[in-house]
C-alpha cells in the first residue's frame, strides 16, 4: 500500500513529467532555440536610434549662418533641421545626389538673389532633393524658397517680412490626434520587442498544446487520473508546465535584448501575465484538436487574435475598438509602453489590471474544457 | 468476511445506448474473477465506473469499504489499473514511466529495478517505450498497474493479441498477486484464459450479467457429464458416449477401458465457451 502524497508532490511529478517529455519532443527542441535566436538576431539587426532631423545644405555658405540661427531659437517651428553651407553649388549637388544621405536636400541661392529681389526683377532658386525625399517635403521645400524670397524682399525694401507675406498665420493652438511622439519616437528596434516577446510566448503555447494533445491522444492523461492525483492536480500542472516554458524563453530573449534595463519588476510581472494567457490557450487549442495536428492549427487559429494588437503597435493612431477588446490587448499596451518607452507602474497599471481579468477568464475556460475533454475518453 | 468490491445495480448509458444495465457482484479479497463477454458487452465501461473515469447512471460501488467516486485518492491509492489501451508515455523510457507513477503514489526510494525484472523488461529499461513492442508495452502496463501493491487490481484485456511468452507473463503476475491478498477483476473474452485463471467467471452480454459462478460449477451444470471412449482395431474406429448418470454407466466403462482395442478417453466436460453461448445465445466473438 502506498503512502498518502501531497497534492504539491503530485503536482511536481507531473510536471517534471511534461517537462522531460517536452524535451524529449525533437519538433519543439529543434523549433524553440531557433525561433529564439531568430527573435534575437531580428531584434540586434534592425536600427537602435532614430535620426529625426533633416540636413539642408545651402549655398552659399555665408547664408547658412543666418539660416543657422532661424533654426536653433528655442521656439523655432525648425527644430531638427540641420544647416550646413556649401562654398560651391556643384559640391551641393554632388552631396545631395551622392546617396548617402548625409545631405537630404539644398537650396542654391545665386549670387545676386538679394540685389535681383531688391530691384524687383526676380531670381532663380536651384532646389536639389535626393530620391529619398518624399514629394510632399519636396513641395514644402519649393514653397519655403517662395517664403524665403519675399522675406528677403521685405527686409530689403524696409519692412516688416512676416507682414509682407503672401499668407498669414493665424494663431493657432495645435491639437494633436493620438500620442504626440514628436521629438520621441522610438527606434523600430525598441517598437518590435514587445511583438517578439509576445511571438515567443505564443510559440511556448504552441509547445504547450501539442504536451496537452498527446496527452489526451494517447489517453496517458486517464492513467494518471486512476492514481492519487486528481484532475484538478493534473489542471494546475499543465498551466505551471506552460508557464515555465513561456517564462524561461521570453527571459532569455529580454536578458540579451537588455529587456531588463527597464523595470525589471514590472517587466518580470508582465511577462508571467502573458505566460499565464498563452498557458490558457494552449490547454485551450490542447483540449479541442482531435490530434497533434489538429492541435496545431487550432493554436495557430488562437494564435491569430492575440498577435493582432501586437501587430497594431506598428502603425500610427489609436487601434479600433476590436483590437482594444481583444485579450492581448492590455499586454501588449503594457508592454510596449514599458519596454518601449520605459513607462511605469502608473502607466502599465490598467493594462495589467484588464491582462489578469482576461488571464483568469481564459484560465477559468480552459479548465473548465479540459476537463470536460478528459471526463469523455 | 467484507468483500473487497461490492457492486449493486450499476448502469450507464451512451446516450440512448445501454451499456451497463443493473448489474451487481462481488470480489472477494485476494480472488480473481473473469468478466466473460463479447466486445461491446459493457466490460470496459463497467471496468471505467468501478474506477471512478465514469460516474454511474445509478448504482453503488464500494471498493474496500469505501464508496467509490470520480475524486477518492485514498481508494485510488489502494487500486490497480491495466487499461485495454497501452496508454504510457513513449517519449520516456520504461524506467521513467514507473518511475513517474510510484512519485504519484507517494512512493519513496521505489525499487523500480525489482519491478522491471519481474515483467522481463529489465534489459530494456532504459529503452524509450515508443521503441518496445506490443508485449513489452503490456508488460509495462501490467508493471506499472501493481506497482503500489493494490489491494485490488482492475485488469482489462490484459493479453489481448500478445504472443504466448508476454501472456504467459502476464498470468503468472495475475496469479501471484491473487496469492498475495490482490483482489483481481480480469476482463477478457478469451475463455480458456478465464478458466485458467478466475476463481469465478461473471457473464457480460449487451450489458447485462447473466450469470456469476466458479466454472467448475457451471460446466457441471450447463456441460454433459459423459466420457467418450475410442475403440479401433486396423482401419475400423468406432466410438462410444456414456452418460455418467446412467445406471450401468461405471461397468460399461470398466469393460471399454479393459478392452484391448481401447484408443483414447475423453471427458465431454462442455467449455466456458459453450455455457456461455447456452446462456446468453451469443457467441464470444471478438
Amino acid at each position: 500500500m502506498s503512502s498518502t502524497v501531497s497534492r504539491l508532490a503530485i503536482t511536481a511529478a507531473i510536471v517534471l513529467k511534461d517537462l522531460r517529455e517536452f524535451s524529449r519532443d525533437r519538433l519543439w527542441m529543434i523549433l524553440t532555440p531557433i525561433s529564439l535566436v531568430f527573435m534575437i538576431v531580428l531584434f540586434l539587426v534592425l536600427p537602435d536610434t532614430l535620426n529625426e532631423s533633416i540636413t539642408l545644405g545651402v549655398y552659399p555658405s555665408y547664408l547658412a549662418e543666418s539660416f543657422s540661427l532661424l533654426v536653433d531659437s528655442e521656439t523655432s517651428e525648425f527644430q531638427g533641421l540641420e544647416i550646413i553651407g556649401f562654398t560651391d553649388e556643384d559640391q551641393l549637388a554632388d552631396a545631395v545626389f551622392d546617396g548617402s544621405g548625409k545631405i537630404s536636400m539644398g537650396i542654391a541661392l545665386p549670387a545676386d538673389f538679394t540685389e535681383s529681389l531688391s530691384s524687383g526683377s526676380g531670381g532663380s532658386v536651384s532646389v536639389y532633393v535626393s530620391e529619398s525625399v518624399p514629394q510632399e517635403m519636396r513641395l514644402a521645400l519649393s514653397s519655403g524658397v517662395r517664403e524665403i524670397a519675399y522675406a528677403v524682399q521685405a527686409i530689403y525694401s524696409g519692412s516688416n517680412p512676416l507682414s509682407t507675406l503672401p499668407v498669414t498665420i493665424p494663431d493657432l493652438q495645435s491639437s494633436i490626434l493620438g500620442e504626440d511622439m514628436a521629438g520621441g519616437q522610438i527606434p523600430l528596434r525598441d517598437r518590435i520587442r514587445p511583438i517578439l516577446v509576445i511571438m515567443i510566448l505564443l510559440i511556448e503555447a504552441l509547445a504547450l498544446a501539442g504536451l496537452v494533445s498527446v496527452e489526451i491522444e494517447h489517453r496517458t492523461a486517464t492513467a494518471l487520473l486512476v492514481t492519487p492525483a486528481r484532475m484538478g492536480d493534473f489542471l494546475v500542472a499543465k498551466c505551471i508546465t506552460g508557464t515555465i516554458l513561456a517564462v524561461s524563453q521570453a527571459f532569455l530573449f529580454l536578458l540579451a535584448t537588455g529587456g531588463f534595463s527597464f523595470d525589471w519588476l514590472l517587466v518580470s510581472l508582465l511577462i508571467l501575465l502573458g505566460a499565464g494567457m498563452v498557458s490558457a490557450v494552449g490547454m485551450l487549442s490542447g483540449s479541442s484538436g482531435r490530434d497533434f495536428m489538429g492541435t496545431l492549427f487550432l493554436g495557430t487559429i488562437f494564435f491569430i487574435p492575440l498577435m493582432i494588437p501586437a501587430l497594431s503597435i506598428m502603425f500610427p493612431g489609436k487601434p479600433s475598438i476590436i483590437i482594444r477588446l481583444l485579450p492581448s490587448y492590455g499586454l501588449t499596451e503594457a508592454m510596449s509602453g514599458v519596454l518601449g518607452e520605459g513607462m511605469g507602474w502608473s502607466f502599465a497599471a490598467p493594462h495589467i489590471l484588464t491582462t489578469l481579468l482576461w488571464d483568469i477568464f481564459l484560465l477559468g475556460s480552459a479548465f473548465f474544457l479540459l476537463r470536460r475533454r478528459i471526463e469523455s475518453l | 468476511m467484507d468483500p473487497a468490491l461490492f457492486v449493486e445495480n450499476l448502469s450507464y448509458s451512451y446516450g440512448q445506448l445501454k451499456a451497463v444495465q443493473g448489474i451487481s457482484f462481488h470480489l472477494n479479497p485476494g480472488e480473481i474473477l473473469g468478466f466473460l463477454g463479447p466486445n461491446g458487452a459493457g466490460k470496459s465501461t463497467t471496468i471505467n465506473m468501478l474506477t471512478g473515469q465514469l460516474t454511474p447512471d445509478t448504482g453503488l460501488i464500494r471498493i474496500l469499504g469505501t464508496e467509490m467516486s470520480l475524486d477518492n485518492p485514498e481508494v485510488q491509492a489502494r487500486i490497480g489499473v491495466c487499461f485495454e489501451e497501452k496508454n504510457l508515455y513513449l517519449n520516456m523510457t520504461g524506467r521513467e514511466n514507473l518511475k513517474f507513477f510510484s512519485r504519484l503514489f507517494g512512493l519513496k526510494d521505489f525499487d523500480v529495478d525489482t519491478l522491471l525484472r519481474k515483467v522481463d523488461l529489465a534489459q530494456r529499461a532504459d529503452d524509450r517505450v515508443s521503441r518496445y513492442s506490443k508485449g513489452m508495452r503490456q508488460r509495462l502496463m501490467m508493471a506499472r498497474a501493481i506497482i503500489n501493491s493494490p489491494d485490488v487490481l482492475f485488469l482489462d484485456e490484459p493479453t489481448n493479441g500478445l504472443d504466448p511468452v508476454s501472456s504467459r507473463t502476464i498470468r503468472n503476475i495475475i496469479r501471484e498477486q491473487a496469492e498475495r491478498g490482490a483482489s483481481v477483476l480480469l476482463t477478457t473474452h478469451d475463455m480458456w484464459e478465464a478458466d485458467e485463471l478466475s476463481d469465478r467467471v461473471a457473464f457480460l452480454n449487451e450489458g447485462k450479467l447473466y450469470v456469476v459462478d466458479t466454472p467448475d460449477n457451471l460446466k457441471m451444470k450447463y456441460g454433459r457429464r459423459s466420457v467418450k471412449i475410442r475403440l479401433g482395431s486396423g482401419s475400423q474406429v468406432r466410438e462410444e458416449t456414456i452418460e455418467l448418470g446412467a445406471a450401468d454407466a461405471g461397468d460399461r466403462i470398466r469393460t471399454l477401458v479393459n478392452s484391448d482395442n481401447l484408443m483414447t478417453i475423453h471427458t465431454e466436460e462442455a467449455t466456458l465457451e459453450d455455457i456461455f453461448i447456452e446462456i446468453t445465445g451469443r457467441g464470444l466473438d471478438v
